[in-house]
């Protein structure tokens, strides 16, 4: 690969990085002009060649501040596309890139080209975790305590599988002992769902023409009720 | 207070009652949901059957408030619900301030009857204003 054409790979977009990460992982091991890509003098072709999925084998070189900016500026498609999974979740889109950014960042730091990996199989998972991370703390509006957020999987979870093997839905002695809670902290499991978005209190409300300060809160609690039973 | 179950005390000894009484506000909602979703939880009705149970209070809870919030204008009133605990399921005997079957006979096509006809395993509407319903258990044996 040239240095004309390498400058090609590193404007494409993620998807083509990720191709490439994948053609460069299958010649792993072997001798090759693409992996063994002599330095064309300074830090940056570090970047490149990351950028381009190559592996390296040579000694362990820290990235320079440009570097990383390239690494980023690079696969900010990629954080956009991965963000893309989480549009169903209630927060701003935007905000989630960002978040999302901070994740490729925290990457491009935590990078060890020694690995034996590429740079992208590196980074999304980093990135997912980010935003995962930050819907876990940020996405409820009313804390819950995060033992009764975890109990609240498992008893979901617990009763998709009961369900499968019993042929019923399970009662609860039975989520109780298959999931290792105590019945009593699958009970406090009932109304976590309720807080993850709560409707503002101030919201206006003209379903039936009450629209006086005492019924505003209720009228909105009534409606409020809707989004609540799904959960 | 007209149609509360104070007079309906059902001299069975044998069987178990809970009875909870709530001002008719949409803010306790929630109170009823929790309640009866531990109530027949504990009587090893399934996950599903729970789930049923307190749709079908929280429908008749809020067509109660709605009706409150409508019809009488200085206080709102209560709700009862009174909470049989039966060997083969769970019966529920509700009465309110307003009158929530006038309500729900006048309409006989009405989805409130209907979500509670299919969500409960038999719904009675007592000329005295107030609602039993029995939920039967699917599993008998207790695990």
């Amino acid at each position: 690969m040239g240095q004309s054409e390498r400058a090609v790979v590193k404007t494409r977009l993620d998807v083509q990085f990720s191709a490439n990460a994948r053609r460069n992982g299958a010649t792993h091991g072997r001798p090759s002009a693409d992996v063994e890509r002599p330095s064309h003098g300074g830090a940056c072709n570090h970047a490149d060649s990351l950028a381009d999925g190559v592996i390296s084998t040579g000694p362990k070189v820290a990235f320079t501040a440009e570097d990383r900016d390239r690494l980023v500026a690079n696969h900010i498609p990629l954080v956009h596309r991965l963000c893309r999974r989480f549009r169903d979740c209630g927060e701003a889109q935007e905000d989630l890139v960002q978040v999302g950014c901070i994740g490729l960042i925290k990457a491009t730091k935590k990078f060890d080209p020694d690995r034996g990996v590429s740079f992208i199989t590196y980074a999304v998972p980093v990135i997912v975790g980010e935003v995962k991370n930050h819907l876990r703390d940020h996405g409820w509006a009313v804390k819950v305590p995060r033992k009764i957020q975890e109990h609240k999987l498992a008893v979901q979870r617990a009763v998709e599988s009961l369900g499968h093997i019993l042929g019923r839905s399970p009662t609860f002695s039975e989520i109780a002992e298959a999931t290792e809670i105590s019945e009593a902290e699958v009970y406090d499991t009932f109304e976590v769902g309720n807080y993850g978005r709560p409707l503002s209190l101030d919201a206006e409300y003209d379903g039936n023409g009450t629209k006086d300060s005492s019924t505003q809160c209720t009228a909105c609690l009534a409606a409020g009720r809707e989004a609540w039973s799904r959960c | 207070m007209p149609t509360l179950l104070g007079r309906f005390m059902t001299p069975d000894p044998t069987q178990d009652m809970i009875e909870l009484r709530l001002p008719l506000k949409l803010e306790y909602l929630n109170v009823i949901r929790a309640t009866v979703g531990v109530i027949a939880g504990t009587l090893d009705f399934t996950y599903d059957e729970v789930m049923q149970l307190r749709v079908a209070l929280s429908e008749i809870f809020e067509l109660a408030t709605h009706l409150a919030e409508h019809e009488s204008a200085d206080e709102p009133g209560d709700i009862s619900f009174r909470f049989e605990i039966r060997p083969d399921g769970l019966g529920v005997r509700v009465g309110a301030a307003v009158n929530v079957v006038r309500d729900l006979v006048a309409q006989d096509q009405d989805e409130g009857r209907a979500l509670l006809d299919s969500l409960m395993d038999s719904v009675e509407f007592d000329t005295d204003g107030t609602v039993h319903m029995v939920k039967y258990r699917s599993v008998r044996e207790s695990t």
